[in-house]
């Protein structure tokens, strides 16, 4: 536990960079607190520092959402409806113009639909029979997979498995094959006729249908992430813990502070009751990531709560900051803090700065900047460092003086200059020994009264 | 429950509410059928050109149901598909899937007509 004291621009905070730089490196980690860090927020800025800490849990919450929006997001219902009204258009056109068809528009492949190639079994069974071929082709756990399955059994089943693949291959292939023909054909037709012709390309009411229950299981998911829940509750960190409470956005205003950009949602925000509606009003505004829209849903607030399961008061959240900033040092392996006093008032100081730093420098170095006693000396530093500016001929001379507590003498690093112990603490830390000795007259006389 | 019927030399689809003649379907009644389509009680009546008189109703017929005969075939691969269909999300968030209809996605399709212009309208 080391404290650096000095007087006004004598190189304190210089001092400590310095150290900062020379012991920062790739095999050491260092948490340098500085000066103002801890200061106590208004509310909404210890709201933000929260939120901004905590975002991990809005992530984990929405992560199955997200990958909901995403998919769905995807989706082009204004495509696949435009297609659908093309298909009925053309296909009633050319049943009500049976007086223009000719022999090419009457061959039956004129109006022949193609096979809609699905590849999900295909692809299942590829699967499996990488995994087969894995637990065959494996040598380190052949006992252990020979135990439960014998050998011939595996293979078996990857000659069973593989024949069905085979035969569910060679169907898509023929059906392919089928397709192109029909299609070419169809083309050939459609040139020598002056018949309509039926549009139903890209129509597929497997994929249609497919689309539509992913909008409405979409809906369902996001209808749900609106309502307000609490999600989580952290563990107890010190007295306090941490709500994180999801619930739906009230207005326009708090989608653009989501944002964080200068767009408006009020037209958005109009479709907000219904998710898909709302979802499509995202995706036609610019300068939104579409790979972000996921957070438009619903926001998720924080709250931090003391022993009681209140609210914290201001006080209590400049303590949570402090404990939150002190439990992440202790994944660095040593910790530089500048004037911790700018934060806090002495009692704060004494009571809870003071004991979490000293609890600290039982695992790692420690170096405080201070020029108020209560940290200086109530932390019982076990060496301390004085940092002294003199102007020699007109320019700027810094000098380090350092000892340990009994010490009667400070002295530089060779040696050559020493300063009496006392009297610098008393000048630093106390404004001089006449300031000292009065405080302690005046305190005194409030004692007699 | 026939969604497709020949009846009378004629071929006839269900709007939802009654039959109707296959020649006066439009999208709106083709996605009334793909609703049901995946459904137990959803029927057709076989394509049999002989059983329709009407020339443009056999084009419309055919087509259509061929194109629901392909889905039928593949209708327990699709409800395999769906039932995997953002499920860690549905069981997270506790999404009640079952009450979920398609109202609100008939309004945005609606939103679609509001775009066609009517040249009429166009001042110049």
């Amino acid at each position: 536990m080391n404290i650096i004291v000095g007087g006004r621009s004598s190189g304190k905070t210089y001092l400590l960079n310095k150290l900062r730089d020379i012991f920062d490196t790739e095999e050491k980690s260092i948490k340098y607190i500085e000066q103002f860090d801890l200061v106590r927020d208004d509310e909404k800025k210890f709201n933000k520092r929260v939120e901004k800490d905590k975002s991990a849990i809005r992530e984990a919450y929405l992560k199955e959402f997200r990958i909901a929006v995403e998919s769905v997001t995807q989706i082009d219902r204004r495509a696949t409806n435009h297609k659908l009204e093309k298909y009925v258009e053309t296909l009633l056109d050319f049943a009500s113009s049976e007086k223009l068809q000719d022999e090419y528009s009457k061959a039956v492949l004129f109006k022949e639909t193609v096979y809609q190639i699905r590849r999900n079994q295909e692809e299942e069974l590829e699967r499996l029979l990488g995994a087969v071929a894995l637990l065959l082709k494996d040598i380190t756990y052949k006992g252990t997979i020979n135990k439960y399955v014998s050998e011939d059994s595996l293979q078996n089943l990857f000659n069973d498995l593989t024949n069905q693949y085979k035969q569910i291959l060679e169907t898509r292939l023929k059906k392919e094959w089928v397709n192109e023909l029909i299609k070419a054909t169809r083309r050939h037709l459609e040139s020598k006729t002056s018949s309509p012709k039926i549009d139903d390309s890209g129509i597929d009411f497997y994929q249609i249908k497919l689309e539509r229950e992913r909008v409405r299981r979409f809906n369902a998911i996001a209808n749900s992430v609106k309502k307000e829940i609490e999600i989580k509750e952290t563990e107890a960190f010190g007295k306090f813990k941490i709500r994180a409470i999801a619930s739906p956005y009230t207005g326009a205003q708090g989608l653009h502070e989501e944002s964080g950009k200068q767009i408006s949602f009020t037209n958005a925000f109009t479709k907000y009751h219904s998710p898909i509606a709302f979802l499509e009003e995202l995706k036609s505004i610019e300068g939104l990531e579409k790979s972000e829209l996921y957070r438009y849903f619903c926001k998720v607030i924080y709250q931090v709560l003391n022993e009681y399961d209140k609210k914290v008061s201001g006080g209590e959240m400049a303590e949570f900051n402090l404990l939150k900033v002190l439990q992440d040092a202790r994944q660095y392996e040593m910790l530089l803090v500048d004037e911790p006093e700018s934060s806090f008032d002495n009692l704060f100081l004494k009571k809870n700065v003071n004991k979490a730093i000293k609890d600290i420098s039982k695992d790692m170095p420690v170096i405080v900047v201070t020029h108020n006693n209560t940290v200086g000396m109530l932390m019982e530093p076990d060496y301390i460092l004085y940092t002294q500016r003199k102007i020699i001929d007109g320019k700027d001379e810094y000098r380090v003086f350092s000892g340990s507590p009994g010490d009667k003498e400070f002295k530089t690093a060779d040696g050559g200059e020493t300063i009496s112990s006392y009297d610098t603490l008393l000048d630093t830390l106390e404004a001089g020994q006449e300031a000292y000795s009065t405080r302690k007259e005046l305190y005194d006389s409030f004692k007699k009264i | 429950m026939k969604y497709l019927k020949i009846d009378n030399n004629k071929g006839f689809y269900w709007d939802g509410n009654s039959y109707q003649e296959i020649d006066k379907i439009n999208r709106e009644s083709l996605l009334v059928l793909l609703n049901a389509a995946e459904t137990n009680e959803f029927e057709l009546d076989a394509y049999d050109e002989s059983l329709l008189a009407n020339k443009a109703h056999q084009v419309i017929y055919e087509n259509i149901h061929s194109k629901f005969e392909q889905f039928l075939n593949d209708k327990d691969q699709f409800k395999t598909e769906v039932d995997t269909l953002y499920r860690e999300a549905v069981s997270k968030y506790s999404a009640d899937i079952q009450n979920e209809n398609l109202d609100d996605i008939k309004d945005i399709e609606s939103d679609d007509d509001e775009e066609d212009i009517n040249p009429e309208d166009i001042p110049f």
